[in-house]
C-alpha cells in the first residue's frame, strides 16, 4: 500500500488539481458550446512555443518560451471574443475549429515537415502524469488557485454571457471585454494543465464530469459537487487500472472517465433496481479485471524509475545504466521529444547503434541539441557505418556543405574543421 | 506534356473533385454546429486502421481499408442515433466526447502494439503529392456517385438542417457520406488536410451567404483558389505540402473573417434567422 501511494500519489494529486478547476471551467465550456477550446487552445500556444524553440532557440522553461505561449494565448483570447461579438452567421465553435486547423498546419509548417511534427503531437496528445513533480504540483496549483479565485470573483458577469451572449449585451454588459477576460483565464488554465496531463486528459476532464453533472442537476454547486465525485473516482480507478494493466496513464483516466459518462447516461434512463444491476455489474467487472493481473506495480515502477532517470536534473543521467534493454531505450527513444531527454538517453547507453541512432532523432527534433551529441558521439571515433550516420544526420539539418569523412578518425585536420564549422553554426562550446 | 504542368494539372483535379463533396458536407457541418463529427470519423478510421494491425492485416491493404470502413460506418450509426434529449448537453459535446474515446482508444491500442507510436503517425501523415491519375479517376468517381445521390434527394439533407429533431436515417446517410470520403481522402492527404478541406471553404462561404447554392459555389471557388495558390507556394519554395494548403485556405479565413469584422452585418442586426440551427 504504501508503495502504491509512492507510485501513483503524485499523478493523483495531478488529476485532481486539473479536476478541481477544469471541471469548473468545463460547465462555462458546455453552456457556451465551444467544446473545441481546449484541443484549440493547446495548439495555438504549441505554436508560440514552436516558434520561440525553433526561431529563437528558447528551451521550455526560458522566458521567451512563456511570453511567446502568453503572447499566442492572448492573441487566441482576443480573436475569439471579436468574432463571437461580430460574427453571427457561423457558430463561434466553427470558428474555433478553423483555428485549430490553422494552428495545427502552421506548427508543422514552423516545424519543416509532416512526420516530425507529429512526434510532437503525439507527445502533447497522451501527456505524461507519471514525471510529474512537486515543483510543477505546486506551480500547477498557485496558478489554478488564482485563476479559479479569478473565476469566483467575476462569475456574476461570466455566469450571465454563459447563460445567454445576447441578453447579457442588451443588459448592457460589454460583452468583448468580459469575453476577452474569460477566453484569457480559460488559455492559461488549459496550457499549464495541458503542460501537466496532456490534451486527451484535459479535454475529457473539461468536458465529460461536467456533462455528467449537466445530467442530473442544473445549479452550479450541485453540478461542481457531482462532477468532482466522478472526477475523482474515475481518475483513482483509471490510475489502478493503468497502473496493473500496463497501459498510458492519461489516456487510461480519460477512458474511465468515458466509462462513468456511459454508465451514468444508461442510469438516468432505466429504473433504479436496473441501475443498481448495472451498477454492481460494472464494479464486478472491474475488480475481476484487476484482479485476474495479479503481478504488482512493475511496469508503472520501471517506467516512473525510467522517468526519473530520464529527468534533466537527475544526477545520475551520465552514468551508463545497463539495466535498460535495447527495446526499451528504443521505445523511449520514440517517445522523447525535449532536448534533455535526448541527452539523458545518450548518456544511458553506449551502443554506438544505439547512439547514432539516438543523434539522428535529435538532430531531425532539435538541432543544436542533436548537434551537440554529434559532436559528443563523432569525437568517440565511432564504428564507420554510424559516425557517417551521424555526419550524415548532420548534414541534413546543416544542409548540406558538411566535409566530414567518417573513414578517418574526428582527430584529422580536415574533420576538426569540419566540425569547427558545426559548433561555430549552432554557437556550441568547445 | 511537362512534368510541371501534369503535376499541376493532377493536383487541381484532385483538389477541385475533392472540394465540390467537401464544402458541402462541411457546409452541413458548420450550419448545424457538429464540427466534431468529422474528427470522430478521421479518428475512427485510423482506429479500424490500428485494430486491422493488431490482427495482422497489413496497413495500406483492401483489408486495412475494409476495417477503416467498419469503424466509420459504425461510427456514422452512433453520430447518428446519440441526440442528447437533454438540453443541457449540446450534441457537439456529445460527439466530441466520442472523439476523445476513440483517439484514448487508439493511443491505448497503440501501447500495445510493437511500434504503435509509428503505425498511429502513418494514419495521420498523408502522402497527396504522390497521387496518381488511376487514384484520381477513383475518387472522383466514388465523388460523382455520392454528388448525384445527395442532389437526388438534397431536400432531405437540408431539411435536417432546419429539424431541431432530425431524422435519424438521412443523419445516418449524411455521417456515412462523411464517412466514406474520410477513409478514401485521409490516406492521401493527411488527417489535418482533410479536415481543413472540410471546415474551411464551408466557414467562409457560411459566413457570407444563407443560401445553399451560393455557398457551395463560393467555398467551392474560394477553396479551390487558395489550394492553388498553396500547391504553388509548395512546389516552387519547395515547402511542405499539407500544412501549406492548409495555411493558405487560412490566410483565405483570416481574410474574410476581417471583412466580417468590419463590413456591416448583412440584414442589419442579428436576426431569428440569421442565428444558425443548432441541434
Amino acid at each position: 500500500m504504501p508503495e502504491l501511494i509512492d507510485l501513483l500519489g503524485l499523478p493523483l494529486a495531478a488529476c485532481l488539481l486539473a479536476l478541481s478547476i477544469l471541471s469548473c471551467v468545463g460547465v462555462h465550456v458546455l453552456k457556451r458550446e465551444i467544446v473545441f477550446i481546449d484541443i484549440a487552445l493547446a495548439q495555438i500556444v504549441a505554436v508560440g512555443a514552436v516558434w520561440a524553440h525553433v526561431y529563437f532557440d528558447a528551451g521550455e522553461n526560458s522566458l521567451l518560451h512563456h511570453a511567446s505561449t502568453l503572447g499566442c494565448a492572448l492573441g487566441a483570447a482576443v480573436f475569439y471574443s471579436v468574432c463571437r461579438r461580430r460574427i453571427a452567421q457561423v457558430p463561434l465553435e466553427a470558428v474555433i475549429g478553423v483555428s485549430y486547423a490553422i494552428a495545427a498546419a502552421g506548427a508543422l509548417f514552423l516545424l519543416g515537415i509532416g512526420a516530425r511534427g507529429h512526434v510532437h503531437v503525439q507527445h502533447m496528445l497522451s501527456g505524461n502524469i507519471l514525471w510529474t513533480r512537486w515543483e510543477d504540483l505546486a506551480f500547477s496549483a498557485a496558478v489554478f488557485a488564482a485563476a479559479g479565485a479569478l473565476f469566483f470573483l467575476l462569475r456574476p458577469s461570466f455566469d450571465a454571457i454563459s447563460e445567454g451572449y445576447e441578453a447579457a449585451r442588451r443588459r448592457g454588459v460589454k460583452v468583448v471585454w468580459w469575453d476577452f477576460l474569460f477566453y484569457t483565464l480559460v488559455g492559461l488554465v488549459i496550457t499549464r494543465a495541458v503542460c501537466m496531463c496532456g490534451v486527451v486528459l484535459v479535454f475529457a476532464f473539461l468536458i465529460i464530469p461536467a456533462a455528467i453533472a449537466a445530467l442530473f442537476a442544473a445549479g452550479w454547486v450541485p453540478r461542481l459537487a457531482i462532477a468532482w465525485s466522478v472526477g475523482a473516482l474515475a481518475s483513482l480507478l483509471g490510475l489502478l487500472f493503468a497502473a496493473r494493466l500496463d497501459f498510458s496513464l492519461g489516456p487510461s483516466v480519460a477512458l474511465f472517465l468515458g466509462i462513468c459518462l456511459i454508465l451514468a447516461a444508461v442510469l438516468r434512463r432505466r429504473r433504479r433496481s436496473v441501475s443498481m444491476a448495472v451498477l454492481a455489474a460494472a464494479a464486478g467487472a472491474y475488480v475481476a479485471l484487476l484482479a485476474a493481473y495479479p503481478g504488482e506495480l512493475g511496469p508503472v515502477r520501471s517506467q516512473r524509475a525510467a522517468a526519473e532517470t530520464c529527468a534533466p536534473d537527475a544526477e545520475a543521467a551520465e552514468e551508463p545504466a545497463a539495466s535498460f534493454s535495447e527495446t526499451e531505450i528504443r521505445r523511449r527513444l520514440e517517445a522523447a521529444g525535449a532536448p534533455a531527454e535526448f541527452e539523458a538517453l545518450f548518456g544511458l547507453v553506449d551502443d554506438p547503434a544505439l547512439r547514432a541512432a539516438i543523434v539522428c532523432k535529435a538532430l531531425e527534433a532539435d538541432a543544436p541539441t542533436g548537434a551537440a551529441l554529434a559532436l559528443r558521439f563523432l569525437r568517440s571515433d565511432p564504428p564507420f557505418f554510424f559516425g557517417q550516420q551521424a555526419a550524415d544526420g548532420l548534414r541534413g539539418v546543416m544542409g548540406g556543405g558538411l566535409e566530414y569523412d567518417a573513414t578517418r578518425p574526428a582527430a584529422d585536420p580536415a574533420n576538426r574543421r569540419a566540425l569547427a564549422a558545426v559548433r561555430e553554426k549552432y554557437n556550441l562550446e568547445d | 506534356m511537362s512534368e510541371t504542368v501534369e503535376f499541376f494539372a493532377l493536383q487541381l483535379t484532385l483538389l477541385a473533385v475533392a472540394l465540390v463533396l467537401h464544402t458541402y458536407i462541411g457546409l452541413h457541418i458548420v450550419r448545424r454546429t457538429l464540427i466534431f463529427s468529422d474528427l470522430v470519423l478521421d479518428q475512427l478510421a485510423a482506429l479500424g486502421a490500428l485494430v486491422g494491425i493488431g490482427l495482422g492485416v497489413r496497413y495500406g491493404t483492401a483489408g486495412s481499408y475494409g476495417f477503416s470502413f467498419a469503424a466509420v460506418m459504425a461510427g456514422a450509426g452512433l453520430l447518428a442515433v446519440i441526440n442528447p434529449r437533454n438540453g443541457r448537453i449540446p450534441r457537439e459535446a456529445v460527439i466530441g466526447i466520442m472523439y476523445a474515446l476513440a483517439l484514448v482508444a487508439s493511443l491505448l491500442i497503440g501501447d500495445k502494439l510493437a511500434e504503435g507510436a509509428a503505425h498511429v503517425e502513418k494514419t495521420l501523415v498523408g502522402a497527396m503529392q504522390w497521387a496518381t491519375w488511376p487514384l484520381v479517376f477513383v475518387t472522383a468517381g466514388t465523388y460523382a456517385v455520392l454528388l448525384v445521390f445527395h442532389y437526388a434527394f438534397r431536400r432531405k439533407f437540408i431539411a435536417l438542417a432546419t429539424n431541431p429533431a432530425p431524422d435519424k436515417l438521412w443523419d445516418f446517410l449524411l455521417f456515412a457520406t462523411a464517412g466514406v470520403i474520410t477513409v478514401l481522402i485521409v490516406p492521401i492527404a493527411g488527417v489535418l488536410l482533410a479536415y481543413a478541406l472540410l471546415m474551411i471553404p464551408a466557414t467562409i462561404a457560411a459566413m457570407f451567404t444563407r443560401s445553399w447554392g451560393g455557398a457551395l459555389a463560393w467555398g467551392w471557388a474560394i477553396g479551390l483558389a487558395a489550394c492553388a495558390a498553396g500547391v504553388a507556394a509548395s512546389y516552387r519554395y519547395d515547402l511542405p505540402y499539407g500544412p501549406t494548403l492548409v495555411l493558405a485556405m487560412g490566410a483565405a479565413f483570416a481574410a474574410a473573417v476581417f471583412l466580417r469584422v468590419i463590413l456591416p452585418r448583412g440584414g442589419g442586426q442579428r436576426s431569428k434567422e440569421a442565428e444558425p440551427c443548432r441541434n
